[in-house]
């Protein structure tokens, strides 16, 4: 339970970082347990993305998870903030959606405690 | 044995995977044998129970520290322990070995952040280096153990070539835009986590991993090297991990470096120990990647200075020893460029 609380919190702080550095602003952060899924809800009011951007990003995001990977990889998360490490968070993730909507950004990802 | 492990287990078909089964597979000619596998596997195995995790999340990490195989085969042949003691503590150690290097392997990832992509190695070699000063202090110093064969083999390297060929003829096949879907491979920096198979498919992966292994042969055929076990360690890890980071682009800077290197050293670069440091130094493909080819070069460069040093310092018992030069060249490369950069780690 305690590595899987871990690994949110890691891809949240992954999540945020790259946000911060693509220069959102006035992000806030929802993250909701149900049961054994988790919801991470990311919305910023102000949108310097293009819907082609946020559709690359998704793309990343939502590759197949892959527990194999996600068991060893998952600590290099939280660092850099990079297309890279949202490669991890992908393999790390069930679903990936976002939209921009009256000039936000909603950005939700869901993953399920499988281990 | 690790095919039907990976049948058993249903494992999905990664480049990890595939980075793991031709590392193996390599190695099978150097050092690594089933007696000093399976006490490894059984600690991983136990891990997995420990940690209430399923093996099949970690039976990969397992496959790669097989590296530590020779501290079991040297507890149980190689430091004067005879009998039932010697198999007792050889395969209790590697268990405990097999163990461990799961979470510590995990936790030194960070530090080079998947900058080097053998950092089992990395792990391996600190361990090493704990387990053969306590060995030492004890009074079982370990004494390095060299066989190379040194003949040239055609058929070995008639059956490497035909092997690389043999990965890109089946791509070729299996892939219908082959060069197209080969391009998406190449602008990925290689920096974990790069596992081509999703971005590019199977078949642009398999023609990849026949292409660096053709780079790899070549090179050793360019300098007149000697096919033998060690070379083809270092050669089907380059294919292996051709589905998992490596590819010509950010493979050319880190050769580049590694014989720039070799010749300002006076280092024959025919020589076994000469090219398997070139080879291996691949391992720093990401920083090629991520930084561009100059930082490359410096990788590749500085790669062969630690390299001839850090061997000693764990008794070769750690089969990547090139793993763990890759492992502190990284940690230390990417902190500097970080910091000419102009920003923090």
């Amino acid at each position: 339970m305690r590595t899987h609380i871990k690994r949110i919190t890691s891809i949240a702080d992954e999540i945020t970082t790259f946000l911060l550095l693509e220069n959102f602003s006035k992000l806030s952060i929802k993250i909701e347990p149900k049961g054994k899924v988790t919801v991470l809800r990311f919305i910023s009011e102000n949108n310097p993305m293009t819907q082609k951007q946020l559709d690359e990003i998704l793309q990343v995001l939502n590759q197949p998870r892959q527990i194999e990977l996600e068991t060893y990889f998952w600590t290099l998360l939280g660092e850099s903030g990079t297309d890279m490490s949202l490669n991890v968070v992908g393999r790390m993730i069930d679903t990936a959606d976002g939209y921009i909507e009256n000039g936000c950004v909603v950005l939700e990802l869901s993953r399920e405690e499988i281990e | 044995m690790n095919i039907l492990l990976f049948y058993f287990l249903k494992l999905p078909y990664t480049g990890l995977m595939f980075a793991a089964f031709f590392t193996i597979f390599g190695f099978s000619f150097l050092g690594m044998t089933l007696v000093n596998l399976i006490p490894i596997y059984l600690g991983g195995l136990l891990y997995s129970r420990h940690a209430k995790i399923r093996f099949r999340s970690i039976i990969m990490l397992s496959v790669f520290a097989g590296t530590l195989g020779p501290v079991v085969s040297h507890l149980i042949f190689g430091y004067g322990f005879t009998g039932v003691f010697a198999w007792t503590l050889g395969i209790s150690i590697g268990i405990l070995l097999g163990f461990f290097v799961i979470p510590i392997a995990r936790h030194l990832l960070k530090f080079h952040d998947g900058f080097n992509l053998y950092n089992i190695g990395f792990a391996s070699g600190i361990i090493g280096i704990v387990f053969v000063s306590v060995m030492k202090t004890l009074g079982y110093p370990t004494e390095r153990v060299v066989l190379l064969y040194q003949s040239h083999n055609s058929i070995i390297l008639a059956l490497l070539f035909m092997s690389c060929l043999y990965l890109m003829t089946v791509g070729y096949f299996a892939e219908e835009e082959l060069i197209k879907k080969w391009k998406l491979i190449l602008p990925i920096s290689g920096r974990a986590i790069s596992d081509f198979t999703e971005p590019a498919g199977f078949g642009a992966t398999l023609f990849n991993m026949g292409i660096v292994g053709l780079m790899g042969t070549g090179l050793v055929l360019g300098f007149g090297g000697v096919v033998n076990g060690f070379m083809l360690a270092a050669i089907f890890t380059i294919i292996g991990f051709g589905a998992f980071g490596k590819h010509p682009k950010n493979i050319w800077p880190i050769f580049a470096g590694a014989i720039l290197a070799s010749l300002l050293l006076g280092l024959p670069l025919n020589a076994t120990t000469t090219l398997g440091s070139i080879l291996f130094a691949t391992t720093l493909v990401p920083i090629a990647g991520v930084y561009g080819p100059g930082w490359g070069i410096v990788a590749g460069f500085l790669h062969v200075f630690v390299v001839r040093q850090v061997g000693d310092f764990h008794g070769g018992l750690n089969l990547y020893n090139n793993g763990f030069a890759g492992g502190l060249v990284a940690g230390v490369l990417i902190i500097i460029i970080q910091t000419l950069k102009g920003g923090e780690k």
